[in-house]
């Protein structure tokens, strides 16, 4: 997905209402990708997208366009994450089927719903910084910089996160795969 | 740059970029409950209550992201094995505690007479405790931790000043529940003369946790004051009990 144009950031900062409101549409599904993946239920996740729109609307204000948008927002994203966690924790953390993105208007393949059951369970499973550290750099592709900035850890414990993840990974779902 | 990383992540990273179904109203819900936020009613507002702080480097990774010759001294780095890390940089000696106190006491007499000279301020970090003990705190304006003035409270910010020593440090900055833990809302001064860092802040009356940023990455907590550990993590932070005017 293309950076949003820093126009429409602009206008929003500035109060236009249409223009927040793009900036919402530019970014709510990447948003809900990464709190879904982050926190494993869609509700969840809902809830943590919308505070942090919610979050951002209130402090556009305090925004330094210097500063890239997409880093400003999921630093603030991320952070929503790490509280509901916290809620999170307290409950089960089971996984429902209904929570999983797909394509709902296709018959359901079980190897492709079981496939991506195991990796929500194995995501589910991994460490949550590493968990974070791992979606922001290969699912949502950002730099390390950005990353550092997003989660407040260094480059070189960002990239150790994300080879850990990396290596869990592939030893929790070879054998998911083989099969 | 990328990485090099084989089939089976590529297939997992694959599956995890699909996006999800967007709800229809998405968008809608966030303006409304933007447009009643702005009318400050409860349900919608959020709150920065249960902002939490960020996840604790392991010890390796510390080792890994300081260069050597400009590592922060053991006592001053964030993170690390919640054993062999935070807890023991914690492990003051009752004297020592005290010492800390009167330190923090005098140089923040020092700076304040300089900073803010007609305003009341309370110094942060003054109960420190050992073992759940707390320690003297004679002259401080700090309510006992049972004493909690709730957020809720309409009462005025209260000047807090908050004091670091860390001459090895480049650059500090407070964060805390009361500035959303934002690295770049509240920057330390160094005193040249005594090399401790301190800022004053205008802080609401009531209970905060609060951390110093070294560096822009090493999250420190106040070798002064009680901590507590976060309910979600375990990570621990530092607690300040601000006192009405």
């Amino acid at each position: 997905m293309s950076a949003i144009d820093m126009s429409i950031v602009q206008r929003a900062k500035r109060g236009d209402r249409v223009a927040f409101a793009a900036l919402v549409d530019h970014y709510y599904a990447r948003c809900l990708r990464f709190a879904v993946h982050m926190l494993g239920n869609s509700q969840d996740a809902e809830e943590a997208v919308q505070d942090t729109f919610v979050r951002v609307h209130g402090a556009l204000h305090r925004y330094d366009e210097f500063d890239r948008f997409e880093s400003w927002l999921f630093r603030i994203l991320a952070n929503r994450c790490r509280t509901m966690m916290g809620r999170e924790a307290r409950r089960s953390r089971v996984l429902v089927y209904g929570d999983l993105p797909h394509d709902r208007g296709t018959p359901p393949d079980v190897d492709a719903i079981v496939w991506r059951e195991e990796i929500q369970v194995a995501l589910a499973a991994l460490p949550a910084a590493q968990r974070e550290a791992f979606l922001l750099r290969h699912v949502e592709g950002l730099e390390y910089e950005e990353m550092g900035r997003i989660t407040g850890a260094g480059v070189s414990a960002l990239k150790m996160r994300v080879k850990r993840a990396c290596e869990f990974l592939r030893l929790r779902l070879a054998e998911v795969e083989r099969a | 740059m990328r990485e090099e990383h084989d089939e089976l992540i590529g297939h997992i990273i694959e599956e995890l970029k699909v996006l999800p179904a967007v709800p229809a109203d998405a968008t809608a819900r966030v303006l409304a409950r933007v447009d009643a936020a702005r009318r400050g009613q409860g349900p919608s507002a959020v709150s920065d209550d249960d902002d939490v702080i960020f996840f604790p480097a392991a010890t390796d990774e510390i080792a890994a992201q300081a260069p050597s010759g400009r590592r922060m001294p053991a006592a001053a780095t964030a993170g690390g094995s919640r054993d062999g890390g935070l807890r023991r940089r914690f492990v003051v000696s009752l004297p020592a505690a005290i010492g800390y106190a009167l330190a923090a006491t005098l140089a923040g007499f020092l700076i304040r007479g300089a900073a803010m000279p007609k305003e009341r301020t309370t110094v942060a970090a003054v109960t420190p405790r050992v073992n759940d003990t707390a320690v003297g705190t004679a002259g401080m304006s700090v309510r006992p931790a049972g004493a909690v003035v709730t957020r809720e409270s309409q009462e005025k910010p209260v000047a807090v000043q908050f004091v670091l020593d860390a001459a090895a440090a480049k650059s500090v900055a407070l964060v805390g529940d009361f500035n959303a833990w934002d690295g770049s809302a509240t920057p330390l001064t160094r005193d040249s003369a005594s090399g401790a860092w301190s800022v004053v802040a205008h802080v609401s009356p009531g209970r905060h946790v609060y951390a110093y940023l070294v560096d822009g990455k090493v999250l420190t907590l106040d070798p002064r004051a009680p901590k507590t550990r976060d309910s979600d993590y375990g990570t621990e932070q530092s607690v300040i009990i601000v006192g009405l005017q």
